[in-house]
Parts: structure tokens; sequence; C-alpha cells
């Protein structure tokens, strides 16, 4: 697996903030937010692309490019696939934005009757990431893009998952990825979705999200393969559900049924039932009505037990990463996992009568969690659920 | 894929055509729907030409309240699937929701609202950001809002790619199909024209320089985009959507659908070779029965195609070509859908539209049989066949239902 977000580059640095409850959570430093309702985000900073390439040139790259090459890279390492990757390694990411950096600097020349460098779209469009990858690792199969909104990273995953259950793949790439744009900061300020205190998922004062950046990778291989090879198992995917709402094109449908049929239909694929879960890693944006919506839909779903099982959003800490958010929650949700220690839900303080959940409001809490199922919700109603289980 | 996916259902929206009667006629009577473009200043640019599409009114469609401010590509996605629905005979508001699906392919998707958005940013700052834009600006809108209004809620998809996103996304819905076991699936690409996206390909130096464009009757070609000849020059950019409604072939037959093509087979991949593509169309026995629906848009990549389908079928005869690309121009995503479109009521009619492309061929394209009028055949197989700027693409095989 492979990881960046706010708290910094790699495994390490991620699960240990994670887990320690590290608000990473600052004020924007990329562009003036001295206009914005909100101020603040969850931007990666520090980052330095040092990757030797083959066949890209950097200076024609989109920093979300250069993020997904050395998360890539830091997951195809731990799968012990470096420079070994087979050519027909399908790479399916989920994405809002794509190349969205380049594309406002190009445009923002063209409005300012600048002259403005083409070079800037040739990694804009969403899909050519995803492309590039595919180029420079030499993967010839297939590049998928996948833009569910914030679902997108989880429906990546899920996709690879069920190529490999087909078998029309042995290993696959997939993940999600968006970077800080001041175009999708403006956008959701607008909406006012945006917090102006601190994102605080499922609590009773919760007023909104804040942005983040980041991208989470993961290898995923058929259990034959890797047994044969004696590569290191991290975890497995035992389920994948989604659904649509059906609802609008930004509040999520109220009742909870949408997700809720996503939740139910991975437990189906998983053959599992809902007391078999030890952790939910909710999507929990921290806006009022999404918030709301996921709590009615874990009731729904988990009956009593949804009293019992913990759930907590590393929202709070490293802010939404719209595409990336799935995938860097997969990420996280299977290292929670394998330490046994549940990711906190910081902010948290006064209980929410609408969710009455069992939300992880202290960091470093231990805990066997054997099953955890991972929620993402997106504009346009797209529900998506994965459930992993830790190697046996 | 055992042919147990078919098409059941084709709406169309396109520069040459709203609907699925108007875009065949187009076809048939090679009416191309290539214009000076209007809905933006081409004013010193090296082409003015794009398949524009005029006098489209959503609320004749789908009148709806909810979606006449969504962008152009939503409205045309949402018209499309509406057409679909009605030509499959079904009703969504008595359907089980939570057993359809819905894929679309896009490339540029709502860019009109994004540029507009971003460029009020700039100019006046945050205090002019529209939520109303920004909402219908995102890349998965046109999939959103046709969910919404169609009650889809088994899944839905937004898959975004270049020019063969609209045959990935048949693939994508195929998959969604069997993973969820939905009983149908629509599945579509659309785009709109803008000038930015425009004058982008135009700095690259992809876009056909020719400033006028006429398709004569019976196929003869002027100026504008020239798929697979010597001297092609680049493409017409095109708007539109296109939706397939997809279904169990069982299901179908059980509830007496008129369908029009089986999937047969779908093969995808980065950077197409005839290496890399061999194999692709083994189980077709007698290429005499076949009508390739390609998708050459007069760029490099045409040779490429070329090469690939020679290698694959001259073996077994000379197939009927089609490409409708100098009808509706390259509408990238909803490119592949229109072509699967075309190809299926090609296999459902048994009757193959004029070739648009005859003169001044390349070599690798001189095999296959080019019809200069329309001609009545039973066509067995189609073959549809996309690749992207990057050399990515897909070749997806239709089979006639007999």
């Amino acid at each position: 697996m492979g990881i960046i977000t706010a708290l910094g580059v790699g495994k390490k640095e991620n699960i240990s903030g994670i887990l320690e409850g590290q608000n990473a959570i600052k004020k924007i430093a990329s562009f003036d937010v001295s206009g914005y309702r909100g101020k603040t985000g969850g931007e990666i900073s520090g980052f330095n692309f040092s990757k030797k390439l083959k066949q890209l040139k950097p200076s024609r790259l989109d920093r979300a490019t250069k993020l997904l090459l050395t998360s890539i890279d830091e997951a195809v390492a731990e799968a012990g696939l470096l420079n070994r990757l087979p050519s027909n390694t399908p790479v399916i990411l989920g994405t809002t934005l794509g190349g969205m950096l380049s594309g406002e600097a190009y445009h923002r020349n063209i409005v300012s009757g600048k002259k403005a460098k083409p070079s800037l779209l040739l990694d804009y469009l969403a899909h050519y990431q995803a492309i590039h990858i595919a180029e420079e690792y030499g993967l010839d199969s297939a590049a998928f893009t996948i833009s569910n909104a914030c679902a997108s990273g989880t429906n990546a995953i899920g996709l690879a998952y069920n190529e490999i259950r087909a078998g029309n793949a042995e290993i696959a790439l997939a993940g999600g990825y968006d970077t800080m744009c001041e175009f999708t900061f403006a956008g959701f300020n607008s909406l006012q979705a945006v917090t102006q205190t601190l994102c605080r998922p499922f609590d009773k004062n919760r007023d909104g999200l804040v942005l983040g950046e980041g991208v989470g990778i993961i290898v995923l291989e058929e259990m034959s393969c890797a047994v044969s090879r004696n590569a290191n198992i991290i975890a497995e995917i035992i389920g994948y559900g989604e659904s649509s709402d059906a609802f609008h094109i930004t509040r999520p449908e109220p009742s909870g049924d949408g997700a809720g049929l996503a939740i139910s239909r991975a437990l189906t694929c998983a053959g599992v039932g809902a007391s078999d879960i030890d952790y939910i890693n909710a999507h929990g944006t921290g806006t009022p009505y999404n918030d709301a919506m996921e709590a009615k839909a874990i009731q729904k779903i988990f009956g009593n037990a949804s009293q019992n099982i913990p759930v907590s959003s590393i929202k709070s800490m490293i802010g939404h990463l719209l595409g990336g958010a799935g995938a860097v929650e997969a990420v996280i949700t299977v290292m929670a996992m394998n330490k046994g220690v549940l990711p906190p839900n910081i902010n948290y303080q006064t209980p929410d009568p609408d969710c009455p959940l069992n939300i992880v409001d202290k960091s470093e809490q231990p805990a066997s969690i054997k099953r955890a199922v991972s929620n993402s919700f997106g504009f346009g109603g797209a529900n998506a659920a994965i459930i992993f289980q830790g190697a046996a | 894929m055992s042919e147990e996916f078919v098409i059941t259902g084709i709406g169309v929206v396109s520069p040459a055509g709203i609907g699925k009667e108007a875009f065949w006629d187009s076809l048939i009577n090679c009416k191309a729907g290539i214009k000076d473009i209007r809905c933006f200043d081409t004013k010193n640019k090296k082409s003015r030409l794009g398949g524009e599409i005029r006098d489209f009114d959503l609320d004749a469609v789908l009148p709806d309240k909810r979606f006449r401010r969504a962008a152009n590509v939503s409205k045309y996605c949402l018209a499309s699937a509406k057409f679909a629905i009605d030509d499959a005979g079904l009703d969504s508001t008595k359907w089980d929701g939570t057993k359809v699906g819905l894929v679309v392919g896009v490339t540029h998707s709502a860019i009109n609202y994004s540029r507009e958005f971003h460029a009020a940013l700039v100019k006046e700052g945050p205090l002019s950001a529209s939520p109303m834009i920004f909402s219908d600006s995102v890349l998965n809108a046109p999939a959103g809002n046709t969910s919404i209004a169609f009650n889809v809620k088994g899944a839905t998809h937004t898959i975004v790619g270049g020019v063969p996103a609209g045959l990935h996304a048949i693939s994508y819905a195929i998959k969604i199909m069997k993973m969820s076991n939905l009983d149908m699936c629509l599945v579509g690409g659309a785009e709109e024209l803008d000038s930015l996206v425009f004058d982008t390909y135009s700095r690259f130096g992809l876009l056909s320089p020719g400033d006028r464009f006429q398709i004569y009757p019976q196929g003869e070609q002027g100026e504008g985009m020239k798929p697979f000849a010597i001297d092609r020059n680049g493409f017409v950019i095109g708007e539109g959507a296109c939706v397939l409604m997809l279904e169990k072939k069982k299901a179908a037959i059980e509830r007496k659908a008129t369908i029009y093509a089986a999937i047969s087979s779908i093969h995808t991949a980065m950077s197409l070779t005839t290496e890399n593509c061999s194999g692709i169309c083994n189980d077709i026995p007698d290429a005499a029965g076949i009508y390739l629906s390609t998708g050459a848009n007069g760029t490099a990549n045409d040779s490429t195609e070329a090469k690939i389908l020679k290698k694959e079928i001259a073996k077994n005869g000379k197939p009927y070509i089609g490409n409708i690309k100098p009808i509706v121009g390259e509408c990238f995503a909803a490119s592949g859908i229109m072509q699967a479109a075309s190809a299926a009521i090609v296999l459902c009619k048994g009757v193959i539209p004029p070739s648009t492309i005859r003169h001044n061929l390349i070599p690798e394209i001189q095999w296959v049989r080019f019809n200069r009028f329309e001609e009545k055949v039973k066509i067995k197989t189609a073959i549809v066949s996309s690749i992207g700027l990057e050399g990515e693409g897909s070749f997806l095989t239709l089979k006639r239902q007999t």
C-alpha cells in the first residue's frame, strides 16, 4: 500500500499520526483564502518529487501524477513487485479533479490575457494520470479512471477487486487521488459546505467539512497468486457493494436507504453478518446532512450492533480528500486493523441524538479488529462500501 | 461473454439529428451535422467547423424543471437516456431502481460550466462563485442528473477517458451488471462543444483546418474530416450524447423486447498494437457478414486501427465499412456509443448506410468493401473500434439476434 496525506508521505508517518489523533489541518498556504468562509485544509507540505522517470518528463506532469507515482512506488515496493509489475496489470484510479491544478494554471493565464503554455494541458484531463502511470510502469492492459465524486476511490478498489474475482487480472493497481485547488475550494465554499471552525464528524455542533489532498494506492492480488510467490499479505478484501441515491446532485438521500443498500450489498458479497464487523471507517464528512444520513444507514443495516461497533472518520484529521478519500481511508483502515488500534474521530465533543453511534472519541484505543467496513458517499448520490479482513 | 447481454433501446442526441430515427436518416442519406460553429467565436481560428447541436430543447423531451439549468452535456445525456428507455418500451417510474444501473463515459464533461466558474473566480473573486454552476460542473454531473431523473439506484458510474471512453463504459456496464446482479443498465457517452477544448486541440494541431465541409449525397466527401485518407488533416470536433439500454438476454426475450444486438465481446488495451489485439475477432467465422463501425478520425491513429482490423479480419474476407464521424464530428466519449448504436441498428435492420470514406485512402484500409449507396445485407457481426489520442482503445463485437 502507498499513502500521502497532509500527515506526510508514506505509511509510517500516516498511521502514527492517525492513531495518535494528530490534526493536520492548517490555514491553506497554496492560494489566497482571505475571501473565503473557510480558511483551512489538509495540504501536503514539503513534498519533493524525486523519482527518476523512465518514460515521462517531470516538467509536464501535474502534482497529482507526481503524488501518484510516489505512492505507487511505495505500494509496489511493499508488494515486492518493484520493477517486476506484470505488464498486464490494470491501473484503476478514482478522482474528481484529475490534473486540475494544471488546468487552473492554464485557464488563469487565458482569462488574464497572458500566454498559456499548452504543455500544462498534457496532464490536465482526469484520465491522463492513469494513462501516464501505465506508460511509466510499462503496463499495457488497461487504464481506467472512475469519477463518482467522493466515492471514486472506493469504487476504484471495488472494480479492481471484482476484476480479480472475475479472473480478468491476477494483480491490479487501484486507488484514488485529488489535489488541493482553488476551483474546488471555491466550489465547496459556495455550497456553504465548508466549516469555519473544525471538522467534527458526527458531533452535534458539526458545521461542515474541511478539504484535504492526497493519494491512497493498493496493490491487489489474487490470493493463490500471492501465496504462491510468498508475498506479504497485508489484508484481504472480502466484500464490496455499491448503489446510487437517485435523489439530488449534491445532497444525500436523508433516509440512508441508498447508502444502506451499498453496505448491505458489501456484507452479502462478503458472506458476513452485521455482528461480524468490528470497526466502521465512516465517510463522516462533518456536514450536517451526510453524517445524519450515514448514521441512519448504519443503524438500519447493523441494527442493535450499531450501538457497539466503533465508528470513526479520519477526515477530522486530514480533511476530505474527495476522489482520494476512499482509497486513503482503505489504507488507514487496513493498517489500523493490523495494529489493533482504532483510528480516532478527533474534535468529537457533543454527541448528536441523530447520530447515536459508538464514535471513537479517544486516540490510541486498542481493539481486536478482524473485519472492518469503509464507507464512501459522493455527489450525485454515489454510494460504496468495502469490507477488509485481517490476513490470517 | 456468452452473449448474455443485449441492446434493447437506443437514444441519440447528435449534431446530425435528435432521436434515433433522425440520426439513422442522416447516416443513410449522408446528411452531415457539421456546420460553422456558432456557440463561440471562431474568428481567426484555423478551423471554424464543428458538429454543433442546434434547436435542441430538453423540455420537449423531458419536461422537468430540476434539470433546466444543467449543463448541455447533462441535458444531452438526459434526453438520450429518455429516448433509450422509451425505445426499449420501459417505464422508469415503474421499475425497481435498485436493479437498474447507469454508466456514462465522459471526456471533458461539463467543461463550459467549469470554465465559466473558474473565469468568474479569477476575474471577480470568491464571492462570484456560483454553487449552482459548481455542482453541475463536476465530471459526474451528467450521470448524477440522469440517475435522479430515471430512478437509477442500482449503481451509477462515470468513466473518464478519451475517445474510447464510450466503449470503456460499455465494458464497465457489463462488469457492474454481473457484479451487482442488475437486470438492466443504461450506458452512454456525453460531450459538449466548448471554446477552450476547441482552442486546445487546435493548438495541438489536431483539428482539421478546413473551413467548409460537405458530404455529398452518396457519400462523396468534401473538405473536413477524412478518416483513413492519405491526406487526412485532423478531426472536426463534435458534441452530443448517446445512451443504450443493456439488458440480460433472457429477461429481454421474456418481455418480448426488440433486441438490436447482443454484446459478444469487448477488448480493451493501453497502446493498441497488432500484437496485443491478436485474437480480438476470433469468434467471427465469415468476414463477408461483418460491418465495421470504425472510429478513425483523421489523425495519425487511423493507420493503427486499419492495421489491426486488417490483421484480424482480412483473412476471412471483405467486411463492409462505416464511419459516422464525418457526419457527427469527433464527439469523444459519446463517439463510441454512437458508433455502437449505428452498428446495432445495422444489425437489426439489415441495412448498411453508404460509406463515408472512399477516396484517396491509405493502403491499410483498401481491403474492405465500400458501398456507394445504402445496401440491404444481412450482417451477422459488427465490430466497433475506438482508439484514443494516446493509442489506448477498445474493440467491441456485436452480434445479430435471430
